[in-house]
């Protein structure tokens, strides 16, 4: 008994210990090791290889990206996943892993947002752009868009000037609608808006940027699409501890080129030939000859208001989560001080991001931002109703000196001016022009995932944006617009608008997402979304404000002007569907529908649908490549078609409108006038857009190469149309005009060399888009824009044309033929010269005298007169192509890069020669440019510009004044290091990067304004005019990026 | 599980359903910031707002087109402005021509105004009276703007409904004839509803039942003329000589007051002598200002407090025109005998030191600047309202009238007389031999020039019905051209010899032939 009980007790024992030892056996040689695998973006990656380096065990990652495996201590682990750089990691203990994976350069598995969803680089079927963030971002820039230029093919990228905080103008592949707005549609974390302010979003907050430009690409977003789409997404929080990070630069601005006026000498040489009798007492007093003026210096106004700005901004974000909680907190910090005295742009940006898991199948999120930002300062291309008006009108055109050579750079206005001229000191109207824009922008969105089973998901959101915009201007007694006299009755004013707009969206998104098996796989997409958005404005204005003092709160003191009152809305619903087709991923297919619904449009055109479907075949893929042509990594053949729509009215442009105002014997009535013409008839704008498109992926993808060809047209223009003023009307909106763009886009990418410690990468692209009108209203040739609008005060009414079967804007005038010499005259015998009968006079009327020296134009119907049968176009504003080229290089630490940007063949009008190098009249008063002291004289008969007095007193528009626009620049150029891991580590940091960069290094171009980038008037009719624009600076910047 | 799942799905689909069913709804918006025809002409007081916007495409035309460049190179102005000039003075318009399409383009404005308030005049809830009232209104401005329209186009398109959309608005041109009729048509009914100058609410400035009138009166002076139809010299007597003889209204003795008044932008209530007008108001900023004041006033220099541009220069034909009797208050009137010669408004103006030598030099004088209560000046702008109908005007079509019906009588003599001796100027009626009928046309022709010059289209419509512009114009041209000198055969070149018969008519707009398929271009362009 007693051994049976030992005996029992051994076994127990045995038992135990076995049971122990072999509990701490396994514990020492063999644990569950549980982890997630995700990507930059915090997503899971499914599939993704877990394998034990010493054996042949593994595992992959289920749907939610976490993996279990029994592993040693100590054992290697390599984590892989298609076009992910592969991780090996050493086992040290069995707390659960979260491991990262990067994408691979230049991957087919990158990951790349599209409309409603994402998508890889490999599945794409349409054509679309992802901007490298990186490298645009290597020299610091207020915004985006600033360096976004050159970047991708078939995107032109134009900044009107060098403004600071101005939005850069971005057209995809070429311009659409004539009288609508031609800017794509951007989605900013889902949220699509039509009026987005860019240069609101800090560049250090954007984790990605996607430009979808075919019609399979765009036609989800249905009728907004057709301009083509951007869509920007914010960075969000990563699993891991936290990370503090801060990016800080900072840079001195300074304009690239003066333009060159005339000394005080040329100045009084011009005026005495000008106006004789008064440059006697004006100039020649005193005992002062025209050579005294040599030893005067005289004031350049352009030294005074132009000064080595200073730019700098902070970052600062915290990102950091867990698997179930992720977050992001950045602040950010902006100030650029404009070249130009008192003016300048400021951001501060406040961001929340939280992503949360509730359940294993719900996620949900929120994003909230708020952003301030403050654009102040003169804006040189604004208020022209004349071209004595604008900023730089004064500034070049200021007199250097005054009479008998005295000095007036301190007065308000120019002692020898007569009342009613409305010319003003430059240097102290800029410095006391009080002109503030303030945008608050709050936008707030939250949203909910459903994971309803492995296949299908949904996606609901809720997002709100607000925007509230102030503009206040006051105009003290030292400014142009603010100093009481004659030529400007308003005296000292001031005006204060606010404009409030309000969108909120909801949208929700099923997706079902299944391999059916081996050789078929699916996504199906589908949902409804509504936006609603209401604008209003309000503000007022007061001039002869009493107390000047006062600034802005002494409104209430002046006489109130008109008072802006203003409210509308629109609304949207859509429904949208999308089905992608992978068969054994070498052939795709996608087709997607969206049906828009808009209250801009009457009830029987509210419902308007936007079809599109693209095939993809990658040959890459099948046999007879991969067989025969071993260094083909990839080729991929992509067709599409689709339509997408415009909406870019109005939002009651399809109602009768009514308006005005009349003063009516003594009593006030309110007189109510039909105003706008209801057009039952008005629907979407359409453009349909076939593509088709090559990627060849070369060695591995060490060379890509992409090619698209593009034919785009669009229908139905939402035309504000001319039609017969017998009606009543002179305009009315009418879908009517057709417009083509046809283009071809290349980039190629190349890793030229890539060791272990040296890197060379090279980015190209080249773009060609040609624009055509098809057609204009019933019987119409042409529609004529001017800079001036139709008043054309200063510049031809009829400067800018768009003619049927021809580009839709270029210039139009006359062909200058230099200037008239003796030879075309007969003399009298008085002495008079008399032009000779077969000699073409430049003007209508024979009669008009001609003299040696005046401008000559060329007679192109041989009737001997100047007329309007004598205009032709003179100058196309379009380029022929225009494209970007980067390289890289880094070695070890250092890393350096270099971007070029050309636009070739296209024209500018420089509208500031038709002024400055005009000797008119006049413009007697003004100084001139020093290029007009060419100018034809009885001494200088081979002068170019026509003699003084010899310009026609009019406004008109000639090739004297068009010049060739191309340009190569540098336009970025970085040199940074990231110090050595270690260095790092011991200064308590994680990540260290310094850098010097510079932008508008410099700039190769024959134009002879500031620069020949540039754009004064927001209209798809009038581009590449050049009229007192802000010149662009060169920036040179310092800057550190660091984590810890 | 399960069941969680069903109830999400339920949820979604049920909120499918709810959004499509509300789906219309959620796309119909209302206009929150303008008014709309739908919701307007509920009341009288919208009601005189609309009527007051349809009135407002007169004040389009005299502050701009129709204030001086008529009255310039007929025989009463020469344009002597040495830059560019308006093609519309100097006659070298054609289809291209802005103010031509300005012109056309703003009477058709009226029209359609005139049309559209009409149309939506009927939803008023008011007494048949006052309805009636509002809708003579519209058709006197629609029958007064197509009455330019004829004289000016010849044929045009008539429209006496407003155009629905902006699609298929083609037209073809309608009979000269068949647009005056439609124009005596509505003066008709204007005159039967329209309320008396008494109980107008804002006459002269609103129309009144005397004003409509006098201008169906002018009408049909210029039907008879312009459609060679003596008959329609009866039918004017018809109607004026009944507004004469009611004596409601009467000329204001002193015919230099009339101008006083309309610079101080006063009215005279008491003799109604001006029985329909323009309203403009000084205010920059509601855009109203009438911009004649600077072109058509005694030079001044520019800059100065009262600027006048000095593009216009009287003809020696017109200054002829007063030589019979320099007693006449009109003569230094409306010849301006001196300008001024400085920018300060304290300093005495110049008086011309010689008369009749230098008559070519002399401005019109008729609207004078020193009157105006809004001050400062500005160089280029006032509120001084513009005549369209003087009593004045009606007194001589009557004597004009009666002269072609009934030949020289008491009626037409007293007519005449009465406007004559206003103005200082010795009585047709004393002379011991009256003159003939011949005699007295030719009399009322130059007596209409000495009352009425400068008055818009007032002379240059008169030479045309009258069918005698072209010799007007040649002996204008001779007159110069004998003054000698660069200026005389310059400005008689430029101005005189340039009109062709066929620019009688006017050209239809370059924009109107591109746009109107079935339209036709007038003959000669």
């Amino acid at each position: 008994m007693k051994i049976k009980l030992l005996e029992l007790k051994f076994v127990l024992l045995v038992f135990l210990f076995t049971a122990v030892s072999t509990q701490s056996f396994f514990a020492q040689q063999r644990f569950n090791l549980v982890g997630t695998v995700v990507d930059k973006a915090g997503e899971s990656i499914i599939g993704a290889n877990i394998k034990l380096k010493e054996e042949q065990k593994g595992t992959i990652t289920d749907l939610n990206g976490k993996f279990s495996l029994q592993v040693f201590k100590n054992a290697q682990i390599v984590v892989s996943y298609i076009g992910m750089e592969p991780q090996t990691l050493k086992v040290v203990d069995n707390k659960p892993l979260y491991i990262v994976l990067e994408a691979s350069a230049q991957s087919l598995d990158e990951v790349v947002v599209i409309g409603y969803g994402q998508s890889t680089k490999r599945d794409l079927t349409g054509s679309m752009s992802k901007v490298n963030i990186d490298d645009i971002t290597k020299a610091p820039v207020p915004s985006v868009t600033d360096a976004l230029g050159g970047r991708i093919a078939g995107v032109s990228v134009t900044s009107p000037d060098g403004q600071p905080g101005a939005a850069a103008n971005i057209v995809i592949r070429g311009s659409n609608s004539l009288t609508g707005d031609n800017s794509p549609l951007y989605v900013i974390d889902g949220f699509p808006l039509e009026n987005a302010q860019l240069n609101a979003t800090p560049p250090e907050d954007i984790e990605s940027i996607e430009i979808l430009k075919d019609a399979s690409a765009t036609a989800i977003y249905g009728a907004r699409g057709s301009n083509g789409v951007i869509i920007i997404t914010t960075k969000k929080g990563k699993v891991g501890k936290p990370t503090v990070s801060y990016d800080g630069s900072f840079g001195m601005q300074k304009v690239t080129k003066l333009v060159d006026v005339m000394s005080p000498y040329e100045f009084v040489r011009m005026y005495n030939e000008v106006e004789p009798v008064l440059a006697q007492s004006r100039y020649f007093i005193n005992g002062l000859t025209l050579d005294s003026y040599k030893d005067i210096a005289g004031t350049n106004y352009q030294n005074e208001i132009f000064r080595e700005a200073p730019m700098h901004s902070h970052n600062i974000a915290v990102r950091g989560g867990t698997e179930a909680t992720k977050y992001s907190v950045s602040l950010n910090y902006m100030d650029q001080k404009g070249v130009m005295v008192n003016g300048g742009f400021k951001r501060m940006q406040g961001k929340f991001v939280l992503d949360q898991e509730i359940t294993k199948k719900i996620k949900a999120g929120i994003n909230v931002g708020y952003v301030q930002s403050d654009t102040y300062g003169s804006t040189p291309s604004e208020f022209g109703f004349k071209a004595e008006t604008y900023i730089m009108t004064d500034v070049w055109g200021y007199r250097p000196i005054g009479t008998g050579g005295e000095d007036i750079s301190e007065g308000a206005t120019d002692p020898d001016d007569l009342p009613t001229d409305l010319r003003f000191n430059p240097v102290l109207n800029i410095k006391n022009i009080y002109n503030d824009k303030l945008n608050n922008n709050l936008s707030a969105n939250v949203y909910i995932d459903i994971n309803f089973n492995k296949y299908l998901k949904l996606r609901s959101t809720l997002g709100t944006n607000i925007s509230i915009y102030k503009n206040s201007e006051f105009y003290n007694s030292n400014t142009k617009r603010g100093n009481p006299r004659l030529s400007n009755p308003e005296g000292v004013n001031g005006q204060v608008i606010y404009n409030e707009n309000n969108t909120w969206l909801n949208e929700n998104i099923m997706t079902y997402n299944r391999k059916l098996n081996k050789n078929h796989k699916i996504i199906v997409m589908g949902g409804f979304t509504a936006q609603s958005a209401n604008s209003s404005s309000y503000g007022s204005r007061a001039i002869n404000l009493p107390y000047e003092s006062l600034g802005l709160s002494g409104m209430d003191h002046g006489k109130p002007q008109l008072i802006t009152a203003k409210t509308s809305e629109w609304t949207l619903a859509s429904f949208l569907g999308r089905v992608n087709y992978d068969y054994k991923s070498r052939i795709l297919f996608t087709a997607s529908m969206r049906a828009d619904g808009s209250s801009k449009f009457p009830t029987e055109n509210k419902w308007s649908y936007f079809p599109s479907g693209s095939v993809a075949w990658r040959i890459g893929e099948e046999n007879f490549v991969k067989n025969n042509f071993k260094s083909i990594s990839d080729l991929k053949l992509r067709i599409s078609s689709g339509v997408t729509g415009n909406n870019r009215v109005g939002d009651f442009a399809a109602f009768e409108q009514m308006a005005g105002t009349y003063y009516y014997n003594g009593n006030t009535y309110d007189a109510i006038v039909p105003a706008s013409l209801a057009n039952k008839y008005l629907k979407w704008e359409s453009t349909r857009q076939d593509n088709i498109g090559l990627d060849l992926g070369l060695f591995a993808q060490r060379l890509t190469l992409t090619v698209d060809l593009y034919n785009k047209v669009t229908n139905n223009l939402l035309l504000n149309s001319q039609i017969a003023p017998s009606t009543g009307y002179r305009f009315a909106m009418k879908n009517i005009g057709k417009v083509a763009n046809r283009g071809v886009e290349l980039t190629i990418n190349s890793v030229n060399i890539k060791t272990k410690n040296f890197q060379w990468t090279t980015n190209f692209n080249i773009s060609f888009n040609k624009n055509e009108v098809l057609e204009l209203s019933e019987g119409q040739h042409s529609y004529s824009s001017s800079p001036n609008g139709t008043s054309g005060t200063s510049f031809s009414p009829n400067m800018y044309i768009a003619i049927v079967g021809q580009p839709m804007a270029q210039m139009l005038g006359y062909v200058w033929d230099g200037v008239y010499q003796y030879s075309d005259f007969n003399v009298t015998p008085t002495g008079a010269y008399v032009l000779k009968n077969d000699v073409t006079c430049n003007s209508p009327s024979r009669t008009n005298v001609v003299q040696p020296g005046y401008v000559k134009f060329r007679d192109l119907n041989g009737d001997k007169i100047i007329n309007t049968s004598d205009l032709t176009t003179i100058g196309n504003p379009f380029p022929i192509h225009i494209g970007g080229f980067n390289n890289t290089i880094t070695y070890k630490g250092f890393e350096l890069s270099a971007f070029l940007q050309w636009s070739y063949g296209n024209d500018i009008y420089n509208g500031n020669r038709d002024i400055f190098e005009s000797g008119r009249l006049t413009y007697k008063n003004m100084n001139h440019f020093a290029t007009f002291a060419n100018r034809w004289s009885p001494d200088n008969q081979t002068g170019v510009f026509p003699v003084a007095r010899g310009d026609y007193e009019g406004n008109y528009a000639s090739t004297r004044s068009v010049e060739d626009g191309s340009f190569l620049r540098m336009k970025m150029a970085s040199a940074g290091y990231y110090f050595n891991k270690k260095i790092v580590k011991s200064i308590g940091l994680s990540k260290l990067k310094l850098y010097i960069s510079g932008t508008n290094l410099f700039t190769l171009t024959n134009y002879g304004g500031y620069d020949p980038e540039v754009s004064a008037i927001k209209n798809a009719l009038i581009p590449g005019f050049d009229y007192s624009t802000y010149p662009r600076a060169r920036t040179f910047t310092v800057g550190v990026n660091a984590e810890f | 599980m399960k069941t969680y799942n069903n109830i999400i799905k339920t949820l979604f689909l049920l909120l499918v359903l709810v959004f499509t069913s509300s789906c219309e709804d959620f796309l119909t918006t209302t206009p929150t910031d303008f008014i709309s025809p739908e919701n307007f002409y509920n009341t009288e007081t919208e009601a005189d707002m609309a009527i007051a916007g349809v009135y407002l495409s007169l004040n389009d035309l005299y502050k701009d087109v129709f204030k001086n460049g008529f009255s310039a190179s007929t025989d009463e102005t020469v344009y002597t402005y040495g830059g560019s000039a308006n093609p519309m003075i100097i006659k070298t318009f054609d289809a291209t021509t802005p103010d031509v399409y300005n012109i056309w383009s703003k009477l058709y404005l009226g029209v359609y105004r005139s049309n559209a308030f009409l149309k939506n005049i009927n939803k008023l809830d008011v007494d048949s009276v006052k309805k009636n009232a509002f809708i003579a209104e519209a058709r006197f401005l629609r029958g007064y703007y197509y009455y330019h329209l004829a004289m000016l186009f010849g044929d045009v398109p008539l429209r006496l409904e407003p155009i629905e959309s902006p699609i298929n608005t083609d037209l073809a041109r309608t009979p000269r004839e068949v647009v005056f009729d439609s124009v005596c048509a509505d003066m008709k009914f204007a005159t039967e509803h329209l309320y008396t100058y008494t109980l107008q609410k804002g006459a002269p400035v609103r129309a009144c039942k005397e004003a409509s009138t006098g201008v169906l009166a002018r009408v049909y002076l210029s039907m008879a003329g312009v459609l060679n139809k003596p008959e329609y010299y009866a039918k004017a007597l018809e109607i004026l000589l009944p507004l004469v003889s009611s004596q409601t209204i009467k000329l204001n003795p002193d015919y230099t007051q009339i101008w006083k008044n309309i610079s101080a932008d006063t009215y005279d209530h008491v003799s109604k002598e001006i029985m329909f007008d323009v309203e403009f108001n000084a205010d920059p900023y509601k855009y109203l200002y009438s911009g004649w004041a600077s072109n058509v006033a005694p030079a001044a220099p520019t800059g100065g407090t009262y600027n006048s541009n000095d593009r216009f220069r009287v003809t020696t034909t017109f200054w002829q025109y007063y030589q019979s009797d320099k007693n006449d208050v009109r003569y230094n009137w409306n010849i301006a005998d001196y300008n001024y010669n400085t920018t300060d408004v304290k300093t005495p103006k110049a008086a011309y030191t010689t008369n009749g030598s230098n008559a070519t030099d002399r401005n019109p004088g008729k609207f004078r600047r020193d009157w105006e209560v809004a001050l400062p000046r500005d160089p280029s702008k006032n509120g001084a309202n513009f005549p369209i109908l003087r009593y004045s005007d009606v007194l001589l079509m009557l004597s004009e009238a009666e002269n072609e019906v009934n030949g020289p009588t008491d009626v037409a003599f007293a007519a005449l007389d009465s406007v004559r001796s206003r103005a200082k100027a010795f009585k047709y009626s004393d002379l011991p031999i009256r003159p003939s009928q011949e005699e007295l046309r030719t009399i009322i022709r130059e007596e209409r020039s000495r009352e009425l010059c400068f008055e818009s289209t007032t002379r240059y419509y008169d030479l045309i019905r009258w069918g005698i512009i072209f010799d007007k114009f040649t002996e204008v041209g001779n007159t110069l051209k004998q003054l000698g000198g660069t200026n005389g055969s310059n400005w008689a070149n430029k101005l005189y010899f340039v009109l062709k018969p066929q620019h009688i008519l006017f050209p239809i707009p370059q924009i109107e032939m591109q746009l109107n398929s079935k339209m036709t271009q007038n003959p000669g362009y």
